[in-house]
C-alpha cells in the first residue's frame, strides 16, 4: 500500500518534470521512423497478417505529413533485413521473424514506401540488430541537425523501439514514443512495454493524435 | 537455448547496481524494491551466484550506477524518469551508506569494478566492454538491479556488442512485481539468449 503510494508519487513528480520539456521546438525536434518498410507495412504482408498490433501505413503517413507541417525533421532508419538474416545474436529477433515466415525480405520487402518519404527527410544507414544507433550514422545525423527531442515511431515496441529509445536517452535526447505507431507481436508485449517499462525510461508515451495537437 | 557449455575462462558474472539504497532495508529504494526482493529471494540468490562464480573461477564484474554528488547532472540536457528521480532523491549518494555496495554483495580482490554508468546501461560510457574484451569474455551472466531498467538496458547493450547473454531471473530486483514481470515476459525474451534461475546455474542444469 505504502509502496504503491510512493511509486505513484514518483510517477507524478516525473510527469510534472517531463512536461517542462514538452515544448517541441520545431528546429530541434525529429521523428525517427524505425523499420517503415514494405515487409512490415504492406497490408498483404505476412507480418501484418501474423502480428497482433501492426503499424497502419495510412496513420503513419498522416502523422509524418503533420510532422513535416510542424517543421519537425524526419529521419528514416530502416532494418537491414539481409544483414539481420546473416548476423549473429544481436540480430536474433529479426532473423527469427524471417525464419518464421513473418518477414518477407524478397520482392522489395526492405524498401521504404515512396508515399512515406519526402525529399526533405533524412535516411540513416540500416541497422541489423535492435538498436538503430549501432553501427549506423544515426547519431551523426541527429547531431548535425542539432536535434534535442526524438519522437520514435515504427518498429516493434519491445524490440528495436525499446533498444533505440534507451540508447537515445543514454545519448541525452528527450525521447517520446508514439504509442499507436509502434508494432507489437502480442497484447502482453504492448502493455508491458508501453505502460510499464518505457514510462520508466523515456519522457513520455503519447498517441499520434496527441502529438499532432502538440505545439 | 540452454545447452551452451559454460566455459569459466570466457564467462563473467555482471552484478549491476547492488547498492544499499536498492537492496538493504532503510535504503532509498527499499520501500519499492522490497516486494520483489522478498518474493524472489534476491539477496540470497545474489550471494549464491557470486559464491558459485568465485568457486568456479568465473570472473566477477560490478557495473555500478553513478553515485549522487553535487554537480553530477550538470552537463545533462534532459532528465529521463529514472535519472530525474535519482537526482531529486539523491540516490546512491557518494558520501552515504546508500551509495555503498550491500556488504554481502561486495567486490573482493580480483573482481573488477567498472566505471559508473550515468543512465542505465552498464556499457554506455564505461570501461566494462574494454575490460571484458581484454579477458576474451564472450558470455555474460547478468544479475542485480533493476530488472526492466538497468539490467535490461545492460542486456540490450550486451547483445548489440555480440555477447551471449544469460539473465539470472531470481537474482534481480524491481520497483514493482509488474516491472519485473514486464522484463521477464517482454524484455528478456528479446534481448537475452536465455533466462535461468540461480539454482539452474549452480546445479549445472543450464549448461
Amino acid at each position: 500500500m505504502i509502496a504503491r503510494l510512493v511509486d505513484r508519487t514518483g510517477k507524478w513528480l516525473v510527469r510534472r518534470k517531463m512536461a517542462t520539456y514538452a515544448r517541441f521546438d520545431p528546429t530541434r525536434t525529429c521523428v525517427l521512423v524505425l523499420g517503415a518498410q514494405r515487409a512490415f507495412l504492406d497490408p498483404e504482408s505476412a507480418w501484418q497478417r501474423t502480428i497482433k498490433h501492426p503499424v497502419a501505413s495510412a496513420v503513419l503517413r498522416t502523422f509524418l505529413e503533420a510532422s513535416r507541417t510542424k517543421g519537425w525533421h524526419i529521419v528514416h532508419s530502416p532494418v537491414d533485413l539481409d544483414a539481420a538474416q546473416a548476423k549473429g545474436s544481436s540480430a536474433r529477433f529479426f532473423r527469427q521473424q524471417i525464419r518464421l515466415g513473418a518477414l518477407d525480405i524478397d520482392r522489395d520487402g526492405g524498401q521504404i514506401p515512396e508515399e512515406l518519404r519526402n525529399a526533405s527527410d533524412s535516411l540513416s544507414h540500416p541497422y541489423a540488430g535492435l538498436n538503430a544507433f549501432t553501427n549506423t550514422d544515426l547519431a551523426e545525423l541527429l547531431e548535425a541537425k542539432d536535434i534535442g527531442h526524438v519522437i520514435i515511431a515504427g518498429g516493434v515496441v519491445n524490440a528495436d523501439v525499446d533498444s533505440t529509445a534507451r540508447m537515445a536517452v543514454e545519448l541525452d535526447y528527450d525521447v517520446t514514443i508514439v504509442s499507436d505507431l509502434v508494432a507489437a507481436l502480442s497484447e502482453k508485449d504492448r502493455a508491458n512495454t508501453l505502460h510499464i517499462t518505457l514510462p520508466r525510461i523515456v519522457a513520455r508515451v503519447l498517441t499520434s493524435a496527441e502529438l499532432e495537437g502538440a505545439g | 537455448m540452454t545447452d551452451l557449455p559454460l566455459d569459466p575462462s570466457r564467462t563473467a558474472l555482471i552484478v549491476i547496481d547492488p547498492y544499499n539504497d536498492f537492496l538493504s532495508a532503510g535504503g532509498k529504494g527499499w520501500l519499492l524494491n522490497r516486494a520483489t526482493i522478498k518474493a524472489l529471494g534476491t539477496n540470497a540468490n545474489l550471494e549464491r551466484a557470486i559464491d558459485y562464480c568465485r568457486n568456479n573461477s568465473i570472473h566477477i564484474c560490478f557495473a555500478p550506477h553513478a553515485r549522487y554528488r553535487k554537480g553530477l547532472f550538470d552537463r545533462r540536457r534532459y532528465f529521463n524518469p529514472s535519472v530525474y528521480l535519482a537526482r531529486i532523491f539523491q540516490t546512491f549518494a557518494r558520501s552515504g551508506w546508500g551509495g555503498k555496495f550491500r556488504k554481502s554483495v561486495s567486490p573482493e580482490v580480483g573482481d573488477f569494478v567498472a566505471s559508473e554508468h550515468m543512465v542505465s546501461s552498464g556499457f554506455v560510457g564505461t570501461d566494462l566492454h574494454e575490460h571484458l574484451a581484454s579477458r576474451n569474455i564472450s558470455r555474460l551472466l547478468l544479475c542485480g538491479c533493476l530488472s526492466n531498467t538497468c539490467v535490461e538496458s545492460t542486456a540490450r547493450s550486451a547483445i548489440e556488442l555480440g555477447y551471449d547473454v544469460t539473465i539470472l531471473s531470481d537474482a534481480l530486483a524491481a520497483m514493482t512485481m509488474a516491472d519485473h514481470r514486464a522484463a521477464m515476459e517482454s524484455g528478456f525474451p528479446v534481448c537475452a539468449d536465455r533466462v535461468i534461475s540461480v539454482e539452474q546455474l549452480v546445479t549445472g542444469a543450464a549448461r
